[in-house]
């Protein structure tokens, strides 16, 4: 037998992912689920460009095992991407899409959507559907550790990114639709132990609870969408989903605090800095899930911290970050009835009867929101927010039926009438004067949850309502390129670079597909393989 | 093949519904004992069709799961007594037949859930000392990345696939574990596991667990070692006890 030689190339590839590398993702990595910390969906990568991106040619496809409507998007580090499934991950090469490990929980009591994955240090981390965070050493996928950080008898699953701070991991709860207790929590990167844990709903008797009716050891309001995260104030901002039951508030009159909110949390001791409620009191299942993006811009002639924050109920917010007071708010779509507007202190000023009635009540937006959980891209180059929008109404009906946790119930439902499909746009705004720039309407169902990705190059990566991967020109809208996927698309892009060569991927229903500039394939000679 | 259909869909429609019900857990299960009474009445009958270890010959593999959950108890014991399609039915005293589905389901179990003999104290120290398993292996943060990592294998393999592992490490390889040694054409040398490997591209571990991730233009030559890099001979270098309390060692790592 031949001996093998010492190692020649030293240096390795790949380093431990550092906390500081993960304040500067994204850059040829992508590194958070959101691809930075701050939500912006902005990659500073620029070998794609308007000129070239008609050149996009597809590079790999990855059919994720037994997979039903993927909602995940990858992470990449140094050419290797991670992706979850179900209560499974895989180790890709980011450049061929092959296998380099994979594993699969085999303990999990549940199976749910799952949204991806988190890395610092040598370990890659996700949850599994049954709430336990698992720790896998990234290099081979051999388990660390799997501790559980919720119980699904308490009607909770799990199915959010984790976020990956300095040396804590911060993962959320699913669940709100059928009864249950919303919270997030921190979990010790290195032993998994929780470290704090924030309800966000309150006990009965502690305060915000007088806000609530018979019901709020049921309240809702999860945490099922990733939070992002200002490392300078080293502060979380995280969405909360509807209070329960979804569609019928007779038994919770107030304002549910604190369900279809943003909270501002301190990421060392998991306590509230302030929260601000888009939808008090929600009969519409108007989740907050959607993407707080931290940005720092000119308001009124000072640099000033804020926040903004494209809701499901229909308006465009712009919060101040340091103290969460309303600043300014603009309707996202046209087909909007169930509010006249907005007042100073950023309370909607609802109209009469468009609560959901038994027989059905047509409200605009529809219970999908006018957005949603897909990621939204910022470019201050431009000052364009760009958003996936949805113009919809529903039929909105109710139950005051007593509710029951764990039964499906959800105090009703909402669906489009048949002759009224709805119909998805990209926007993109200012959103500091309200102006939309432009806008490229979709074919399509309706059915989607295709998010956006920009670049420093001026494109924007999305999925679009009929399973293409489109690119647009994000400073005009036009469009640049388009792929059939074959499926529909409910997951947001993400763009990488490996070995001088930008990639951007999305995930259909079904798999992943990765794209590169066209280069012709240089013929391979037969490996001189030998086997011994 | 009509009546091996018959045989299959049952499994499959189980697989669908459910998870094992530890509720219906049968005493016998993953007792040592009664699996070893069941072994024989497995050697004396089934293995004709089965195969010897389980591994399927005329009837199917018991060994390799087909789907994600594996049968309830009950239902296993009903299929070993009633027979299923052109499988004849055992009909055993109750007890018999309880201690042949034990020797079943110890084929496919999860080892953490099987009780075994051995000292499993005594196992680590082996592990961690003088049998050399963690120069190449992995358990939680210590150990080698030359073999697979180990941390979770008493959830992912099976009793008599660890047993077996030690002592016939040819048997059945891990994939990614295969040597290679790589010239490129710039001259360069690596050494390392492929982890996966195609004509086009190749995806090189080295051997402190950093990934090289090559084309296939870029390499001069491959030269890959066919058999394991384990030691073939651990049933000569350690005792009958120290196998089994390897065994019992490795069987407990599942992290929690």
């Amino acid at each position: 037998m031949k001996l093998f030689l010492p190692l020649v190339f030293a240096a390795a590839l790949q380093a431990q992912v550092s906390y500081e590398a993960l304040r500067q993702s994204p850059n040829e990595n992508w590194l958070t689920y959101a691809g930075d910390y701050q939500g912006r969906g902005l990659s500073p990568l620029v070998q794609i460009t308007p000129d070239n991106a008609r050149n996009l040619t597809p590079k790999w496809t990855f059919q994720v095992p037994g997979a039903k409507g993927l909602r995940a998007r990858p992470v990449v580090a140094e050419g290797v991407m991670y992706y979850t499934n179900t209560n499974a991950i895989y180790a890709l090469d980011a450049r061929s899409g092959r296998v380099i490990w994979q594993y699969n929980d085999t303990q999990s009591k549940k199976e749910a959507v799952n949204r991806g994955a988190a890395i610092l240090g040598n370990q890659v981390y996700f949850a599994t559907a049954d709430c336990h965070l698992v720790s896998l050493d990234r290099r081979t996928g051999g388990l660390a550790w799997r501790k559980q950080y919720g119980d699904i008898k308490d009607g909770v699953f799990c199915s959010a990114a984790p976020v990956a701070l300095r040396d804590k991991i911060i993962v959320g709860t699913a669940g709100g639709d059928e009864g249950m207790r919303g919270y997030l929590a921190a979990l010790d990167a290195v032993s998994g132990k929780e470290v704090w844990r924030t309800y966000t709903v309150p006990k009965r008797g502690e305060p915000g609870s007088e806000t609530w009716g018979d019901y709020i050891e049921y309240g809702g309001a999860a945490t099922w969408l990733s939070g992002t995260f200002d490392p300078e104030t080293n502060t979380l901002y995280w969405t909360t989903g509807n209070p329960w039951p979804d569609f019928y508030g007779g038994d919770r009159k107030g304002d549910n605090l604190y369900s279809c909110s943003l909270l501002a949390i301190d990421a060392d001791t998991g306590k509230m800095k302030w929260y601000f409620q888009f939808t008090p009191g929600d009969w519409h299942d108007w989740d907050a899930q959607s993407w707080p993006v931290l940005v720092e811009v000119n308001w009124e002639g000072k640099p000033r911290k804020v926040v903004f924050h494209a809701n499901r109920n229909g308006f465009l917010y712009v919060l101040d970050r340091e103290t969460g007071r309303y600043l300014r708010s603009q309707p996202l779509i046209q087909k909007l009835d169930w509010a006249k507007g907005i007042d100073a202190n950023g309370r909607p000023i609802p109209n009469p009867d468009k609560n959901p009635t038994p027989e059905g009540n047509r409200v605009c937006p529809g219970v999908r929101g006018a957005t949603n959980w897909m990621s939204q891209s910022w470019n201050a180059a431009t000052g364009l927010l760009s958003v996936v929008v949805l113009e919809q109404c529903d039929i909105y009906t109710s139950s005051s039926k007593k509710p029951e946790p764990g039964t499906n119930f959800a105090g009703g439902g909402a669906g489009p009438r048949p002759n009224e499909p709805g119909q998805f746009f990209v926007r993109s705004f200012d959103p500091l004067t309200g102006d939309l720039r432009w806008q490229y309407p979709m074919t399509g169902k309706a059915e989607m949850w295709a998010g956006l990705t920009g670049t420093a190059s001026g494109l924007l990566f999305s999925g679009d309502d009929d399973g293409h991967l489109i690119v647009l020109d994000s400073r005009t809208g036009k469009h640049l390129y388009h792929y059939q996927t074959g499926a529909q698309i409910y997951s947001s892009p993400i763009t990488y670079m490996v070995e001088g060569k930008q990639y951007v991927t999305i995930a259909n229903a079904n798999a992943l597909f990765t794209f590169s500039l066209f280069a012709p394939v240089e013929s391979v000679p037969v490996p001189p393989v030998k086997i011994h | 093949m009509g009546k091996l259909i018959g045989i299959l869909v049952p499994v499959l429609a189980l697989a669908q519904h459910g998870k094992d019900d530890e509720k219906a857990r049968h005493l016998f299960m993953g007792d040592a004992a009664r699996i070893e009474a069941g072994r024989k009445i497995y050697a004396g009958g089934c293995a004709g069709c089965h195969g010897p270890e389980g591994m399927g010959g005329r009837g199917p593999s018991l060994v390799e799961r087909g789907a994600w959950h594996p049968m309830s108890d009950e239902m296993l014991f009903k299929t070993i007594q009633n027979g299923v399609g052109i499988m004849p039915a055992a009909k055993l005293p109750e007890d018999r037949g309880w201690e042949l589905a034990a020797f079943v389901r110890s084929l496919t179990a999860p080892a953490i859930e099987m009780k075994a003999p051995g000292a499993a104290a005594a196992g680590a120290m082996l592990f961690w000392g003088r049998a050399g398993c963690s120069a190449c292996h992995r358990i939680g943060d210590k150990g080698g990345f030359t073999g697979p990592n180990l941390s979770n294998v008493g959830r992912s393999s099976t009793l008599p696939k660890l047993r077996r592992s030690i002592l016939e490490p040819d048997y059945e390889r891990t994939p990614g574990f295969e040597r290679a040694e790589v010239v490129l054409r710039d001259g360069a040398k690596l050494s390392g596991l492929v982890k996966d490997r195609t004509n086009y591209q190749l995806q090189l571990q080295l051997k402190d667990g950093t990934l090289r991730t090559l084309d296939m233009k870029q390499v001069e030559a491959l030269d890959l070692q066919s058999t394991s890099a384990m030691p073939g001979d651990y049933g000569a270098r350690l005792s009958r006890e120290e196998i089994t309390n390897l065994v019992s060692f490795l069987r407990q790592q599942s992290p929690q």
